[in-house]
Order: C-alpha cells, then sequence, then structure tokens
C-alpha cells in the first residue's frame, strides 16, 4: 500500500514515515500543500495522510482542492484541533477520517486500514496462491501453514502479486508502484530483492519460479498449470486430489465431448459439400450452442487449446449468422474445417489445473482479408492457428469490415466494440496462375486500407501484392500499409514476418515525460493512457539523470520551460552521451515560435510539438519517433 | 439454511461433467456442501426444498436458460433471496455487464481457477471464507 503523509513537523513525519514502513507501507513524505498537490495528482495512492496546518497550502485547503478535482483515494487528516467545528470543517472539507495529535500509532493504523477497506483496497481477507497465504491485516506471510519472515519491500512485491495474480509487472512498473519518489534504486534492486523474495519462498517449499520471470515482458506469479507427470508428483496434496477427480471425471464425460466435436466435424463438413445452403438458421444456431458448450466444457477440465478453439468455432459460425441473406462462403467453411480438425486434436489432452482466462494472457489474433479465396492464405491460416495466432479471414471487404465495427461512429464507447485484431493481412493476389487483381476490387481493398488507417492508425496492416514496384510501395504505405510483402512469397516466410510483427506489438514502450506543471503531466498521462506505453512523469527536471538512468526508457518527451534545468538543456545532456545520441527527444511546449524549434532541432530533437495535444495526434506521432527507433536498431550498419 | 460453519451451493448445469468438477472444487476449497440440479426447472424445485446458500447457474441450458431461470427464482417468495451466480462460457465484457445488469450477485466465467472458486463466490457475496472455515459468520 503506498501512502502519502503531507506534514511539516520533520520530527513527527519521520517517526510517522519509520513506523508505517514498519508496517509495510510505502510512504511519500512531503512537507508543504503545494507540493502535496503536485505529488497526489501525479503519482497514485491508496491513502493521503494530511497534516492540518501546512505551508503554502494548509491541509483542508488541498483537501477541498483534491476532491474538487474528483480525486477518490481516502484521506485522513491529522490535528491538534480537536473541536467539533474544527472536526466538522475537516471532514466537510473532503476528508475521510480525523485522528487528533497526540495520537497512539496504534489506532493511526487501526483508522488506516479502516479506510483502505472501505476503499476496497482490503477487501479480501487473506489472499492466496496455491499454499501460499498473505494476511494483510496482519502482515504475515504463510507458505504451507510455515511462517516467512519477509522484510517490507520483500512483503510488498508479494502483495503487489497477489493482489493481481496474473498481471504481468515490468520491472519499471514494480520501482513506480513499490518505491517511494526519494528512492533512487534501480531495476538491479528490483532484480535483488526478487532474488531473496524467491530464495525465503523456496526455503519455506514454494517452487523456485513461483515468481516467475517473463522475457521481455517483466515478473508475474506462476500460472498454477500442472503440465507432467513429475510437477503432479510435486503439487500439493489437495491440488493432487483434486487433479485426480478432474481425471476421473474427464474420463468418465470426455465421450460426450467427442461426440460434440463429432457433430461439429459433420456439420462442418455437410458446409464443405453442400456450400451456402448447407445449414439452415436453427442448425447453425445448434452448432453455436454446441461450440459454446464445448468451451465451457474443455476450459472447466483444463485442456485449454481446445476452450480455445471451440470459442474461435463458436465466433465463426456466429460470424456467418450475422449477415443478412448470406450463409457460409466456401472459404469460411474451410475456416471452420481447419479450426475444427485442429479441435479434435486438442481433445487428446489431459485435464490440468488452470488459472482464469478473464486475466490471462490472450492468443495474438490476425484479420485476413482474401476476397478470391486463394488455398495459399487458407494454409496460411491454418498453419498460424497451429502456432496458437488466433487467425481468422473475411472473405469480402464488407464481411471485414463488418467483423471490425468499421462503420459504426467513431465516438461509440469502445466497449461496446469488439476489440480490433493485433494485426491485419490483406490480400491483394488474385491468383496462383494470374495474381493481378481485376482494377474495381483492387480500387476498393486499397480504400479498405486507407479506412482502417484512419480509424487505427496503431494497427499493423500487412500487405501481399505481386506488383510491389516503388510506385506501388509508395501508394501502399501513404494508404496505410505498415508492411508490403512481394508475391510469390511461401507462406512460411509471410508466418515469420507476422510472428515478428506481433512479438513487436507486445512489449510495452517505455516513455518518460518531464514537465514541473503535475497537473498538466496528469492529464498528459490519462490522454496517452489508452495507448498502453509504460509511462514515467517526472515533475522535478534536477532528478532526469537518476530517474532516467532507472528507466531506460524508449523515447521522451521534454517540456522547454522548467526551473533549474530546462528541457533544451536536458537534451543536449543526452546527447552529449555517446549511448544517447540517437534515443528519440520529443518537445511539448506551449511555445509556438519559429525559433525554439529551431533551436529544439538544432539540438537534436526528433520532433516538436506544442500545446495543447490531442490525444490520438500525440500519440500517433510518439509511435512514429519510436517505429523509426526500432527500425533504425534492426536495420543493418 | 446450512449450518454456519459450511455452506451449501445449488449447482444448476445441463452437464453432469460439470456439476462434478464445480461441487469437486467446493468440497476440496471449502468443504462445502453441493445440491445438483440438471435443468432450470430442478434447479427451482431443489431451491425451494434445500434453501441453499447461494445458486451456480450455468447461463447456456436447453427449454429454460439461465436468465429464465433466475427470473422465475426471483419471482418466488421461496427462492428470492438467495444469491445467484451465473456460470457462463462467454467472455466478452458487454455480455458480462448484461449479465449483471439482471441483478445477479455475480458473474464466474468458465474456465474458473478451481481451487479458488469458493474463494471468488465468497468474494462476489461478501462472505468471509476464513471465518467459515473457522465455524464463525457471515460478515
Amino acid at each position: 500500500m503506498r501512502v502519502l503523509l503531507v506534514d511539516d513537523d520533520s520530527a513527527l513525519a519521520q517517526l510517522l514515515t519509520s513506523q508505517l514502513s514498519d508496517h509495510r507501507y510505502i510512504v511519500d513524505c512531503v512537507t508543504d500543500g503545494e507540493t502535496g498537490w503536485a505529488y497526489a495528482t501525479t503519482f497514485e495512492y491508496d491513502l493521503v495522510v494530511l497534516d492540518w496546518m501546512l505551508p503554502q497550502l494548509n491541509g483542508v485547503r488541498l483537501c477541498q482542492r483534491l476532491r474538487a478535482q474528483g480525486y477518490g483515494m481516502p484521506i485522513l487528516l491529522l490535528t491538534v484541533k480537536n473541536g467539533s467545528v474544527d472536526k466538522i470543517e475537516g471532514l466537510e472539507a473532503g476528508a475521510d477520517d480525523y485522528v487528533v495529535k497526540p495520537f497512539d500509532m496504534g489506532e493511526l493504523l487501526a483508522r488506516m486500514r479502516v479506510l483502505l477497506r472501505r476503499s476496497h483496497l482490503e477487501n479480501e481477507p487473506i489472499l492466496s496462491w496455491g499454499e501460499l497465504r498473505l494476511d494483510p491485516i496482519s502482515c504475515e506471510v504463510h507458505y504451507k501453514g510455515q511462517l516467512i519472515t519477509l522484510t517490507a519491500k520483500e512483503y510488498s512485491l508479494l502483495e503487489l502479486f497477489l493482489r493481481d495474480p496474473h498481471q504481468v509487472f515490468s520491472a519499471t512498473a514494480l520501482l513506480s508502484k513499490l518505491w517511494s519518489a526519494d528512492e533512487f534504486p534501480s531495476e538491479a534492486t528490483v532484480r535483488s530483492h526478487l532474488r531473496r523474495l524467491r530464495q525465503k519462498l523456496h526455503q519455506a517449499g514454494a517452487a523456485t519460479d513461483l515468481i516467475e520471470t517473463v522475457h521481455g515482458l517483466g515478473y508475474r506469479l506462476k500460472s498454477r498449470q500442472l503440465a507432467s507427470a513429475p510437477e503432479i508428483a510435486r503439487a500439493s496434496e489437495r491440488e493432487a486430489r483434486y487433479l485426480e477427480g478432474l481425471t476421473q471425471a474427464w474420463h468418465a464425460h470426455k465421450g460426450e465431448s467427442v461426440a460434440r466435436w463429432e457433430t461439429l466435424l459433420q456439420i462442418s463438413k455437410t458446409l464443405q459439400e453442400k456450400g451456402e445452403k448447407g445449414l439452415s438458421e436453427q442448425q447453425q444456431m445448434q452448432a453455436v450452442q454446441i461450440a459454446h458448450s464445448l468451451a465451457g466444457t474443455l476450459g472447466t477440465f483444463g485442456l485449454m487449446e481446445g476452450y480455445r478453439l471451440s470459442l474461435q468455432a463458436e465466433q465463426l459460425l456466429l460470424q456467418a449468422g450475422t449477415r443478412p441473406g448470406s450463409g457460409f462462403s466456401a472459404i469460411q467453411a474451410a475456416q471452420l474445417d481447419t479450426v475444427i480438425t485442429t479441435l479434435g486434436h486438442a481433445l487428446d489432452d489431459v485435464p490440468k489445473l488452470v488459472c482464469p482466462v478473464d486475466k490471462g494472457p490472450k492468443p495474438p489474433t490476425v484479420l485476413m482479408v482474401d476476397v478470391n479465396g486463394m488455398s495459399y492464405i487458407q494454409q496460411l491460416m491454418a498453419m498460424a492457428v497451429g502456432q496458437g495466432v488466433e487467425a481468422t479471414i473475411s472473405a469480402s471487404v464488407e464481411a471485414a469490415a463488418d467483423t471490425l465495427s468499421l462503420n459504426t461512429p467513431v465516438q461509440t464507447s469502445p466497449e461496446l466494440l469488439p476489440p480490433p485484431p493485433d494485426m491485419l493481412l490483406i490480400n491483394l493476389v488474385a491468383g496462383e496462375t494470374n495474381a493481378v487483381l481485376d482494377e474495381p476490387i483492387l480500387q476498393k481493398l486499397l480504400h479498405f486500407i486507407q479506412a482502417i488507417a484512419r480509424r487505427w492508425p496503431q494497427l499493423p496492416v500487412m500487405v501481399i501484392t505481386p506488383q510491389a514496384d516503388f510506385g506501388n510501395r509508395l501508394d501502399l504505405v501513404r494508404r496505410g500499409g505498415a508492411l508490403v510483402l512481394e508475391y510469390p512469397i511461401a507462406p512460411s516466410d509471410v508466418l515469420s514476418m507476422i510472428n515478428q510483427t506481433l512479438q513487436g506489438i507486445t512489449r510495452l514502450s517505455k516513455i518518460m515525460i518531464v514537465d514541473d506543471d503535475a497537473h498538466y503531466l496528469k492529464q498528459v498521462v490519462q490522454l496517452l493512457h489508452p495507448w498502453n506505453f509504460e509511462i514515467t512523469p517526472l515533475t522535478n527536471p534536477q532528478r532526469f539523470w537518476t530517474l532516467f538512468n532507472q528507466i531506460l526508457p524508449d523515447l521522451v518527451v521534454l517540456d522547454v520551460e522548467m526551473p533549474y534545468i530546462n528541457g533544451f538543456e536536458l537534451a543536449q545532456v543526452l546527447r552529449s552521451h555517446a549511448r544517447w545520441q540517437h534515443l528519440p527527444i520529443v518537445f511539448l511546449s506551449v511555445h509556438s515560435d519559429r525559433t525554439k524549434k529551431e533551436q529544439a532541432f538544432a539540438l537534436g530533437a526528433d520532433d516538436y510539438i506544442t500545446k495543447p495535444v490531442q490525444g490520438k495526434a500525440f500519440a500517433t506521432r510518439l509511435m512514429n519517433r519510436l517505429n523509426r527507433a526500432a527500425n533504425d536498431i534492426r536495420r543493418p550498419a | 439454511m446450512s449450518p454456519t460453519n459450511t455452506k451449501r451451493i445449488l449447482i444448476v448445469d445441463d452437464e453432469e461433467s460439470i456439476q462434478k468438477v464445480v461441487s469437486l472444487s467446493l468440497k476440496m476449497e471449502a468443504n462445502w456442501e453441493s445440491v445438483l440440479a440438471s435443468s432450470g426447472a430442478e434447479g427451482i424445485q431443489q431451491a425451494e426444498i434445500h434453501q441453499p446458500d447461494a445458486i451456480l447457474l450455468d447461463v447456456m441450458m436447453p427449454v429454460m436458460d439461465g436468465i429464465d431461470t433466475f427470473s422465475a427464482l426471483e419471482n418466488n417468495p421461496k427462492t428470492r433471496a438467495i444469491p445467484v451466480i451465473f456460470l457462463t462460457a462467454k467472455t466478452q465484457a458487454s455480455e458480462k455487464r448484461l449479465f449483471q445488469e439482471t441483478g445477479v450477485a455475480g458473474v464466474i466465467t468458465k474456465p474458473f481457477e478451481p481451487l479458488a472458486l469458493a474463494a471468488t463466490i465468497s468474494q462476489l457475496l461478501h462472505w468471509s471464507l476464513k471465518d467459515q472455515k473457522a465455524g464463525g459468520r457471515l460478515v
């Protein structure tokens, strides 16, 4: 739990910080109201503890200002004022509780816990993962009933993992969540704490990789899957007994799932033989229900590949039913057949203990648009499905637009729309013998690429075309094609390019933004939230170098005018270092005059953006810089 | 209702295999009892007789689906006080929200984490699993 303490009494603040740290809280302590405001609106806290009498901005005014801005975290006021009028004033200013000095430390801690519980941050009495138990009230950790003694930091790390057990936390994210703004740890410090925590857990009998490293992404609790006989042997008795029961139940009922799969396979074969008129609406809905129930059953037994493929089959069956008057095209039928055939193999998997899929990693998705039904694309799709990519084919531009909800208004709430795929592949090849598409169809596809790029500028669009000379390439990239592959090209090569692109988009880009205006900085961070960057905000340019070397960002955004050290000077420092000659630097400033811009570019800036910024445009410009930097790295010297 | 030191959960699912796995999970994790029903109609009947502490209700069932069953339970004075949790293989956020809008106490998506199912139910219904295991009461 992270707490902001605002108190100008340095002796008391020191004592409180020390006591709270002993009780596993991460404490940021500041001594005046304005700095308190800057911290509260820049960093995330679970609780704010405010002294009433503060220099610059008193505690009650700060509290009012925070609440007026919609600040929702609990606030506790500390004061020597004991009159009921004062208490009412404090509570009416938006404080959640009120503790009079001198106070008993135990009472303060109890009141803090009540506030945290009330804000639903401590709504689980015990956090658990397998045999591991963490009690947030007593701050005790047990593994198989054995008490484990942890340091405050190790405890906080474990608590964070347990509160979001399927989340992958990068070292940077751990730094920002668990270290206070006054500490200057590096990623190596995080690794060292993690190593000690793993050792202690292991000594208590847990697996050494209970907290596992996800290469290139970070750390998370290891999914409790039991994949092999030796693992079963090591599992706790309870898990082993459950698994035994699960396996018995699967053997007793596997026949039912196989029968359902056979029905689906039969439906799929009928579709392939009879084409569009192969299924009545009722049969189609029955098939949807079978696929759906099969997904539920296979998921419950831990046959996750089968679960995924059943859901994919359900989706394909539903999609084919949504276009009025249209049944299944030959391509859709072939696609369904591929998925259902692969599903048959997945039924031979053995039951496993699973983690919930809601928060688990989802397979990457690729939508392939192929208007001519080439067997080449079907082969590619089958290979992609075989490698765990959720690939689907749209047989027409209309079907693809429908799948992507391209024609819904842009302002429609994203929650009401299906999420776009991770990648789009457009086939501009007419066929094996005559590869060039007819002009009207080609134009339609090109307009579609343009519409996609306008709607989702960050969505990678791969194009396969027989016409990949300079002119055509230029036209394609202008329309939004990110990667142009010249046909003929082997499906395995295309798949390898798909995998490369998908890998690139799964890694979060680290961006550091330096602006002394904490309020503005918070708005910028919120503005960029939908683009899933890993953002490190910084208000004090004097801390730039320390934080920069901890984060090692992929890009920095600098305000120009800042106290002590301005943005230009920070850029000069970076460019003076051999390692950071090519790091993308973007200036974000209220100054729109030419002189300032020229000065910025002369210093080696990659972009200069004038405030105010619009979210999408700003994110796109940052992504352009990141993509260019990534391409520079990939380009051979 | 069941004695305070354990829970009785009615599992309504047309698939026997799911009934088995869910009841096994609840038994292993929290030593809870299960009452089984294979259809919506049977579920209503069993709820009236056994007065379970909660009902886990599959959404997609033939004849009477989970939503209709829930509506019938809500309109039945003998069962309306029993909290109902939907169990579904559908995972889209909009569908989950739709289910929640019916007024159910929660939605659990299949596949669920088997040895944390009782904990998930407890969390949704604001029960304290620790207290129950110790023979305590609802909080």
